[in-house]
């Protein structure tokens, strides 16, 4: 068997270029770094650009943040071209997102949904248990 | 107040000895009570009570005496209460005429009755992409109303008075292409652009909304062009606003607010000189938006330093001489970030406490936010509630009839002092840095924030900043709350549509020479000397159909385009 994830889980965190609501953001991805999580963060305006970005950064988890409500609109959109092209990274999203929207989130293939309220800590505890370590 | 007998200053000296004697003795012996060390937000070390020797050294003033610390005027509530002016927009112009209708009809109104229409836009507006680029599906509507043509502005305004409606839109960077767009329009209805009243922002605080923009000597240059361009032919206009908002809810403490503040405007005063104007002509049409957040007393504060520094800065540091330029008018904008999703309702405490701090704190003009804020776009009904605040207030408390009701306060007094001495020192350290423009590049104004915003942050996670609902008292069961959406999509169909049939409908030869000669315009505008044919060229473009979107692109094109810093 082959180790898939050598070392250090690596997370990309993806912010609409739109959005510029980026405290929460912020402070996941400093809270993930100290938690020894690599992080690469871009921003974007088409979903697909996530999607590219994320198999060419060869990363373990996509992370979108959200606070001006087009979390329903981005995730549709980068599932859907996920499927087309195959590429199986699990999605998690957080942000300004109300909690009649979480299941439709869910529907669409988001693993969690990190609302209002949510601390960096939790983002950084969920993250392993979403990624898949073969072991030898 | 420093003129008290030697009999009474020996009283009060016996008096703080007694009160020192009670605190060791029955708290700290009896009880084993050990008084915590309570820092405020700017980092003031607070003691657990104060008396007249802490306001020792403050001057006799009186509301409407220069520096004004007790309020620019004297009388501040009882002659014109506050101003009830909610920002509000969301969707099609027509969702925000109905909103703007709705809110009026319950209370909001401007200087002397004025219809206010005090509107965020949409993203695709506030950073003029057109609703048919790909770049803004999914944005569309949302946060904010859409305003790309002559078409959008006549949504919101048809059937109004010009001369007393005052259009205040919030965009990020398209400041300029909107305001010439509404004079095109108002020209048309038979207005000259000296009867409209109004304002603009100023592009300086766009480190604080990471969506990109033209770099920073760009953003400097539209400023002072609108500088320029409304002292010589809007006298009625608020052509900058000194908005201290995003800072605050970017992460800054009261002190770095007034300091990151004063650093912008100081660059932009000094913008305005460059263009051969006086300062008194134009630093009087400087409106504000400054934030408030939960830390009261400091707050208040706040707003009695911040009066002060500004007009010891206009007269000592740019020789001002009109009063107007001295006496800072303020708009106060109660803050989102102190808004909890969880158990909303204890939103309208919150609200509450910081309208409180802000017209205890002297303000002209008052937005209260929505308690649904942290969840969704306001509702109606929540928009509606925030204006019934300040009608509670307005009406009911009696807080109005006295104007600086806590001026003389030992605490306020002396925190005011301490307000006014900590963000000294910041602005020092921004100009030590090089000044705002030069900050902005760096980045250095926008880590100072980041540090605080990280700290708060692990504050509340650690429990160590008690937040009602959030980490503290939270309840299992979430409220039900059904959020405030809009059919982006939908309104984004319909947006791209009228767009399209606008560019059908007009002369595209006019528009591309129009657009042609805003591109020349900006090339020869290389130094701030320059400014003044900016906003004309705009007018010219506005008035041959040209949209928000094709005015910001001409603009941006010749001038280092946009840039999106992380």
């Amino acid at each position: 068997m082959v180790i898939q994830n050598k070392g250090k889980i690596r997370v990309l965190f993806a912010r609409s270029a739109l959005d510029g609501h980026d405290r929460g953001i912020k402070s996941v991805i400093s809270r993930c770094r100290d938690g020894g999580i690599e992080i690469v963060y871009i921003y974007f305006y088409d979903p697909k650009e996530v999607m590219v970005a994320a198999a060419q950064e060869n990363v373990d988890v996509i992370g979108i943040t959200s606070s001006i409500g087009q979390h329903l609109y981005v995730i549709s959109e980068l599932e859907k071209d996920m499927e087309e092209e195959k590429v199986d990274i699990p999605v998690i999203i957080g942000g300004v997102i109300p909690a009649t929207d979480v299941p439709k989130l869910m529907d669409r293939g988001v693993k969690k949904v990190f609302g209002p309220g949510s601390t960096p800590e939790e983002v950084v505890s969920f993250i392993p248990q979403i990624v898949q370590k073969e072991e030898l | 107040m420093g003129t008290f007998s030697q009999e009474a200053m020996d009283q009060a000296e016996n008096l703080r000895r007694e009160w020192e004697r009670e605190e060791k003795e029955v708290y700290e012996k009896k009880l084993k009570f050990t008084l915590p060390e309570y820092h405020n937000e700017s980092g003031i070390l607070l003691k657990p009570v104060y008396d007249s020797e802490d306001i020792a050294d403050v001057s006799p003033e009186m509301p409407g005496q220069y520096p004004y610390t007790r309020g620019i005027r004297a009388l501040v509530h009882q002659y014109m209460p506050w101003m009830i002016q909610q920002i509000h927009g969301y969707g099609s112009g027509e969702d925000t005429r109905e909103r703007s209708d709705v809110l009026t009809k319950e209370g909001m109104k401007g200087y002397g009755e004025q219809r206010v229409v005090l509107v965020d836009v949409d993203p695709s507006t506030s950073v003029g992409i057109a609703p048919d680029d790909p770049r803004v599906k999914g944005f569309c509507g949302l946060a904010g109303v859409m305003i790309h043509t002559e078409e959008d502005i006549d949504d919101l305004f048809h059937g109004l008075d010009l001369s007393k409606t005052r259009f205040a839109p919030i965009p990020r960077y398209t400041d300029l292409p909107i305001l010439a767009i509404y004079v095109a329009y108002a020209e048309k209805q038979g207005y000259k652009p000296s009867q409209l009243n109004g304002q603009n922002m100023n592009m300086m605080d766009l480190f604080c909304t990471q969506i990109g923009g033209p770099i920073p000597e760009t953003r400097l240059k539209l400023a002072v062009e609108l500088i320029k361009y409304c002292t010589l032919n809007m006298p009625r206009w608020n052509h900058t606003n000194i908005s201290g908002y995003p800072i605050g809810e970017s992460g800054a403490t009261p002190a770095q607010e007034i300091a990151i503040t004063f650093s912008a405007a100081i660059d932009l005063i000094e913008g305005g000189i460059k263009t051969g104007l006086d300062p008194d002509d134009f630093v009087p049409r400087f409106s504000s938006q400054i934030h408030m957040g939960m830390s009261f007393f400091e707050e208040i504060a706040k707003l009695r330093a911040w009066r002060r520094m500004w007009a010891k800065l206009m007269k000592e540091r740019f020789g001002c001489k009109n009063p107007r330029s001295l006496q800072y008018r303020m708009h106060v904008q109660t803050s989102g970030i102190s808004l909890t999703a969880q158990q909303p309702l204890n939103n309208i405490a919150r609200i509450t406490i910081e309208a409180l701090a802000a017209i205890l704190g002297g303000v002209q003009s008052l937005h209260t936010a929505s308690y649904d804020e942290a969840i969704a776009l306001p509702s109606e009904e929540a928009a509606i509630t925030a204006i019934r605040i300040s009608q509670v207030l307005q009406h009911e408390t009696g807080i109005p009839y006295v104007s600086d009701p806590l001026g003389g306060s030992y605490y306020v007094e002396w925190l005011t002092n301490k307000v006014e001495e900590e963000a000294t020192k910041v602005l020092q350290d921004i100009e030590n840095h090089g000044g705002f423009t030069e900050c902005d590049k760096t980045g250095y104004i926008r880590q100072m924030l980041e540090r605080e915003s990280l700290k708060r942050c692990q504050q509340i996670s650690n429990e160590e900043r008690v937040i009602v609902g959030v980490n503290s008292y939270t309840q299992k069961e979430e409220t039900k709350f059904a959020p405030f959406a809009i059919d982006t999509e939908k309104k984004r169909q319909t947006a791209m549509e009228r767009i399209q049939q606008w560019r059908g409908n007009r002369d595209n030869e006019k528009v591309k020479e129009a657009l042609d000669n805003v591109r020349d315009v900006m090339i020869k505008y290389d130094s701030l000397e320059k400014a003044g044919n900016l906003m004309p060229a705009l007018i010219d473009a506005a008035r041959v159909k040209c949209t928000v979107d094709e005015m910001t692109e001409a603009v941006l094109s010749v001038s280092g385009g946009r840039i999106i810093p992380m």
